[in-house]
């Protein structure tokens, strides 16, 4: 299988404090074509910047400041914004949590999808009605036809998603980003988008990045899994070995810290302290202030992210053996 | 736990009227579209249901927060709707919430210590002296640091501050408190430790919640019983445990079954829903899940079906449950 996408050594740093902790650090991954990679973190772990870092979005107050991102073999970081809008909306497009606020309010839904068929797609106008017709049928919108002349505003929020579903698969990308695509919707709506885009990107063999902090919508969806903290990756693993043996303490406390749905009840772990802030982070491992098992040398320099079998990965000097784990 | 009711609504609709136009009468929404509802003394009730389906609303009715169209709250015997502003006054010394978003449920121009100590001058409780001692004690019990009282909310993070607003439902020592979605704003590992504490003070005080969130997860790990909001109306009441393993109302099933499983591994059993809620404007008339049920018949359309007790103790509001003709 080829890598769709590659990240390697990726560093983002605030533009105007080059010198202060990193936003991401260090964060190397690769998706392959047919595979979803669900990305797990809390509020502040860099989960939504990392997707805008690949799709070339990153505000201004923030910039790459090292790292490789290769989409399809080509290399984009560092390069003009141009190489980027090159693969954005053709190679690689992106879902937003709150579809409201990504539509354009006084454009009918019709003009949304068709603007992306023929600018990207080169298609003429009655091409494009036509193709936007049967996205929206391949998304599932009851009466496609009369939704083609609707605005946003007509929509329920799950319409609305699937609206976005619709643009973003417009191009026919080999890449698809979801940044929480599901959180804002309710969740028998919750249900009906996952299903939804684990359905399309079976058919069409996407890859596809889905950025989330419910482990629920992981378990349902995710190949593969990153965990992030604090702008670090954490732990990388098949979605199994994630549930079954976590290896990263954090990833451990994470999950008993969910209410169980399936399980009889039991008193819930919690990790004591919060997120580090983002301009003071602690100089080593970012979660050992809050790290049961802490020891002197954890706080020193940053663990590197070691194999511990093939496809799985941690950044923990005790998942990785190189301190005893305490009795 | 004993059964004796602490609070109860009784046939409770609140209908609050949508923005008049040049084109007729203005529509009503039915919120909440007549509920009867119990709350036992010790127990957390948890409340679920999808946006718009009136859960927020009960909640606030039940604390009269919300003046209702028709029916009665009755605590301790007293009818809250029908008592003046002092009396009720009074008595909401012991029903208390808990907002979704401590960001924007705390003062920013007062120090936290004035938030809690608010509850004391309204109510014209205790001396100076008093009231700096009682904050503090509040503060012990959710496990801040009595300097806390000195500083504002925004020096605080998501978690601490929903610490703060516990503090402030607990200072007048109630009885009951209603938790609207007092979760759902925080990271799962900040949830876990608000969780925690909250079950840990029910142990303490003998609290009696009332926990109103969408997340099912949270729900069942929390309550005792759990109702099941639908278009205004109770559709399902029953044990936590039974509620999860046999929902009986079609709409639970749906609902429970959207649920992400905790684990790739288990199976997933999906009833997914066709469309979406009907506007609580026009609900429909019977049953007003029939139009999205799989298992409606004609009839269905036409009854109003009332929430009616199974033999295992549950409630549910399905004619086809109640006469034993719906399928598993």
């Amino acid at each position: 299988m080829t890598d769709v996408l590659a990240v390697e050594g990726l560093t983002v740093r605030l533009t105007a404090h080059p010198d202060r902790s990193s936003i991401l650090d260090d964060v190397s991954f690769s998706v392959a074509a047919g595979e979803v990679l669900g990305i797990v973190g809390e509020s502040g772990s860099g989960k939504s910047m990392l997707a805008l870092s690949v799709m070339g979005l990153l505000p201004p107050a923030l910039t790459i400041r090292a790292g490789r991102i290769a989409v399809l073999g080509d290399e984009l970081a560092g390069r003009s914004r141009q190489a980027w809008r090159a693969h954005r909306g053709r190679d690689m497009a992106m879902i937003f949590q709150e579809p409201m606020t990504s539509l354009n309010p006084v454009m009918r839904v019709g003009a949304q999808i068709t603007e992306v068929l023929r600018w990207r797609g080169g298609l003429g106008r009655s091409e494009a009605w036509q193709r936007a017709f049967e996205l929206l049928e391949q998304v599932e919108i009851p009466s496609p036809r009369s939704r083609l002349n609707a605005f946003p505003h007509e929509l329920s929020g799950g319409m609305r998603q699937r609206v976005m579903i619709a643009i973003a698969l417009a191009a026919s990308p080999k890449l698809l980003i979801a940044d929480e695509p599901s959180t804002a919707l309710d969740v028998t709506v919750q249900a009906q988008i996952l299903d939804l885009l684990r359905n399309l990107q079976r058919q069409s063999g996407l890859a596809m990045i889905l950025i989330t902090h419910d482990l629920g919508v992981i378990a349902e969806i995710a190949d593969r899994v990153m965990v992030l903290y604090a702008g670090r990756v954490a732990e990388t693993a098949p979605v199994r070995a994630i549930f079954n043996a976590p290896a990263h303490p954090y990833t451990q406390v994470l999950l008993g810290s969910i209410p169980d749905i399936d399980a009889p009840r039991s008193r819930l772990v919690t990790i004591p302290g919060t997120v580090p802030d983002a301009l003071h982070m602690p100089p080593g491992c970012r979660f050992a202030p809050r790290c049961r098992f802490r020891q002197p040398r954890c706080e020193h320099a940053p663990p590197a992210l070691r194999a511990l079998s093939t496809d799985h990965k941690a950044a923990c000097l005790y998942a990785s053996g190189e301190l005893a784990v305490p009795a | 736990m004993s059964e004796t009711l602490l609070i109860e609504a009784r046939g409770v609709r609140k209908h609050f009227p949508v923005r008049t136009t040049s084109f007729g009468p203005a529509p009503l929404v039915r919120a909440v579209d007549g509920v009867d509802l119990g709350i036992r003394k010790g127990e957390t009730l948890g409340l679920v249901g999808e946006s718009g389906c009136g859960k927020s609303t009960l909640g606030r009715l039940f604390l009269r927060l919300l003046e209702p169209t028709s029916g009665e709250i009755l605590h301790k015997g007293i009818d809250l709707t029908s008592l003046r502003r002092k009396e009720l006054r009074v008595q909401r010394r012991d029903l208390q919430i808990i907002f979704q978003d401590p960001f924007g449920s705390l003062n920013p121009r007062k120090t936290v210590g004035a938030i809690i100590a608010e509850a004391y001058a309204i109510h014209g409780l205790g001396t100076r002296a008093e009231r700096v001692r009682w904050v503090a004690q509040t503060l012990d019990l959710v496990s801040l640091p009595r300097e806390a009282a000195q500083r504002y909310p925004h020096e605080f993070s998501g978690g601490q501050r929903q610490r703060i607003g516990i503090a402030r439902a607990l200072a007048l020592k109630p009885e009951f408190i209603v938790c609207d979605e007092a979760v759902s704003a925080l990271d799962v590992s900040v949830q876990s430790q608000i969780i925690n504490l909250m079950q840990d003070l029910q142990q303490e005080l003998g609290l009696t919640y009332l926990f109103i969130s969408h997340n099912l997860a949270v729900v069942r790990h929390i309550s005792t019983r759990i109702a099941v909001m639908y278009l205004g109306r109770i559709v399902e009441l029953a044990n936590a445990d039974a509620l999860f393993a046999r929902p009986v109302h079609p709409y639970t099933r749906a609902l429970l079954s959207a649920v992400p499983v905790s684990h790739p591994d288990l199976p997933r059993h999906r009833h997914i829903l066709r469309g979406d809620v009907p506007s609580a404007t026009a609900v429909p008339t019977g049953c007003r899940f029939a139009p999205r049920c799989a298992f409606a018949e004609p009839r269905c359309r036409e009854t109003d079906p009332a929430l009616a007790t199974l033999d295992d103790g549950r409630a549910v509001a399905c004619i086809r449950a109640a006469d034993g003709t719906l399928p598993d």
